[in-house]
């Protein structure tokens, strides 16, 4: 490997430094920190009249009485806005997945039901192939849908 | 099928991968006619944005023919000729009714990534790294297109694929640098950055009534190609004094608009560009903002810096104080082609917008690699390089 090579090799290497950041928390440093709490209100906005959320979307609706919903109109052209929060101690998990993760990935995909009608699929022909470097890209990825700051 | 995939920092390479399928109803199935190198994919291919994973492929600039179509898709059928926008938005939500198609709500499937990064996430681009969506993009015999019906867009018969192929993402970047930027008719706009994006945002800069146009750069065949295809003024950064240049051309004023199209491995003839590689290279600050402390610098008081040129994380020496004082209204985006591809692809027609010369080499893309590197290097007057799957 060249000095070149080495260099980008670095580069990459000190990528996986600003994942792992990410992944973790916020880089710009302004986190939830100690002010994280699993039970807070969790909100979307979808673009679509509040008539046509009485019956919640699926992906929501699955979940049943392990969160709590509430619909409140957007203002002006917003749409509306849903609301939702664990119920319980925001521990036990749903499905077999963590608390928080189940109730983001379904708010997520509730509001691409409602504004789209279907989920959007991830490409299934991907070639990406694990590597040391990768793992902590690889990690965010598997959890991408029902992390962050939703 | 082929397809050009990063396989790590600088290295590409060209290998067999599975065929893309029909997955949502509003998808469609490209065979890729034309699919074009990016200056944003140097950023990929150096690492700087370290979201790649080995076997990504890359490209996010095409045009292909419709081969496969979903059963909601209503206005594309087999045996279609299409552009489709870089960026992957579902027409629905609040900001694409809204027309700022890169925010997209619903674009990108790895939404955490991005608002970890940002505070929110932007919608997903083809072949741009899976904090984007990690969509395989189009540097390959065939393509996914999601959310068809918004994204892909018939190509006029008076439009050539050559010419058609820049509609996907440098030509509405460049119109839409002008047109956010507020270019008004007697407007003097400088545009920092000669490749693709820049042409085109200078040539849009002029179809909206400037009344100057300045475009900056350093390397002397594609101010030449600038001068020559889109007809405006040209500064080499490296033999002029670039800020004395624009208050000469602009009554002392500085420019009414000026438009970044450079990003975040920007150069500099002095000091600053040495310390701004080190800070990079360190990951004390993640990109390189040369050209957008001169835009910002240089314009006219209560003037409009637009920033198109990639950016992906920190930048060091951000001159917030003039951006203040001299009340600049300074602005970003992605690219919302949807809002301007119809558009431009009538421009096309007429003839009032050309692009085939920027695509200054074209190969099969099993000479991908080779490809990257006459672009990455600007070896031999290049200014893009176009792929020809399947060849």
């Amino acid at each position: 490997m060249g000095l070149r090579g080495a260099a980008a090799a670095a580069a990459v290497a000190a990528g996986t430094a600003v994942i792992k950041t990410v992944v973790s928390g916020t880089p710009s440093g302004w986190g939830p920190g100690a002010h994280e709490d699993p039970t807070r209100w969790r909100v979307v906005t979808v673009n679509r009249p509040i008539s046509e959320l009485e019956a919640l979307p699926a992906p929501l609706a699955d979940l049943g009485d392990a969160v709590e919903v509430r619909l409140v109109p957007a203002p002006a052209d917003r749409g509306t806005e849903i609301h939702a929060r664990l119920t319980g101690s925001g521990h036990d998990r749903i499905h077999g997945q963590q608390p928080l993760e189940a109730l983001r990935s379904a708010l997520r995909e509730a509001k691409q039901v409602a504004e789209v009608g279907y989920v959007l699929e991830a490409d299934l022909n991907t070639t990406a192939k694990r590597t040391p470097l990768n793992e902590p890209l690889r990690q965010a990825t598997r959890h991408a849908g029902g992390e962050g700051r939703l | 099928m082929k397809a050009l995939m990063w396989t790590g920092a600088n290295e590409l390479s060209v290998e067999d991968v599975p065929d893309p399928q029909i997955q949502n109803p509003g998808d469609v199935i490209l065979r890729v006619r034309r699919t074009v190198t990016c200056g944003s994919d140097l950023h990929l291919l150096g690492g700087y944005i370290p979201f790649l994973q080995k076997g990504d492929v890359l490209g996010h600039e095409f045009l292909g023919e419709v081969v496969e179509v979903g059963p909601d898709v209503r206005n594309h059928r087999v045996g279609d000729r299409v552009v489709v926008c870089s960026f992957i938005a579902c027409g629905r939500c609040w900001y694409c009714k809204h027309e700022l198609y890169s925010c997209c709500d619903n674009g990108n499937t790895n939404p955490a990534i991005t608002e970890g990064l940002w505070g929110f996430a932007p919608g997903g681009c083809f072949g741009y790294s899976h904090a984007m969506g990690g969509w395989v993009g189009s540097h390959a015999d065939y393509i996914r297109v999601p959310y068809a019906d918004h994204g892909a867009f018939h190509v006029p018969d008076g439009v050539s694929d050559e010419r058609a192929l820049f509609a996907s993402d440098s030509a509405p970047t460049g119109w839409m640098g002008a047109d956010l930027g507020n270019v008004r008719p007697g407007d003097v706009v400088a545009v920092w950055g000669c490749g693709a994006v820049g042409q085109l945002a200078a040539r849009a800069a002029m179809l909206l009534g400037a009344e100057r146009v300045i475009a900056i750069d350093r390397y002397d065949y594609r101010l030449r190609a600038t001068e020559e295809h889109i007809g405006c003024e040209t500064l080499n950064y490296e033999q002029t004094d670039v800020g004395a240049e624009l208050r000469e051309r602009s009554g002392g004023r500085g420019p009414d608009v000026c438009i970044e199209a450079v990003g975040m491995e920007a150069h500099s003839p002095d000091a600053s560009y040495a310390y701004d590689q080190v800070k990079q290279q360190l990951r004390l600050q993640t990109d390189r903002p040369t050209a957008v402390r001169q835009a910002i610098y240089n314009c006219r008081k209560g003037g409009t810096v637009f920033v198109l040129g990639v950016f992906a994380g920190f930048v060091d020496k951000f001159p917030l104080g003039a951006v203040m004082n001299k009340g600049l209204t300074l602005r970003s985006a992605q690219q919302h082609g949807h809002r301007y591809i119809p558009m431009l692809l009538e421009r096309m027609e007429r003839d009032e917008l050309v692009t085939e010369h920027l695509a200054t080499h074209t190969m099969a893309l099993s000479e991908g690699p080779r490809g990257y590197e006459l672009f990455k290097q600007k070896q031999d007057g290049c200014i893009r390089s176009v792929f020809l799957p399947g060849g």
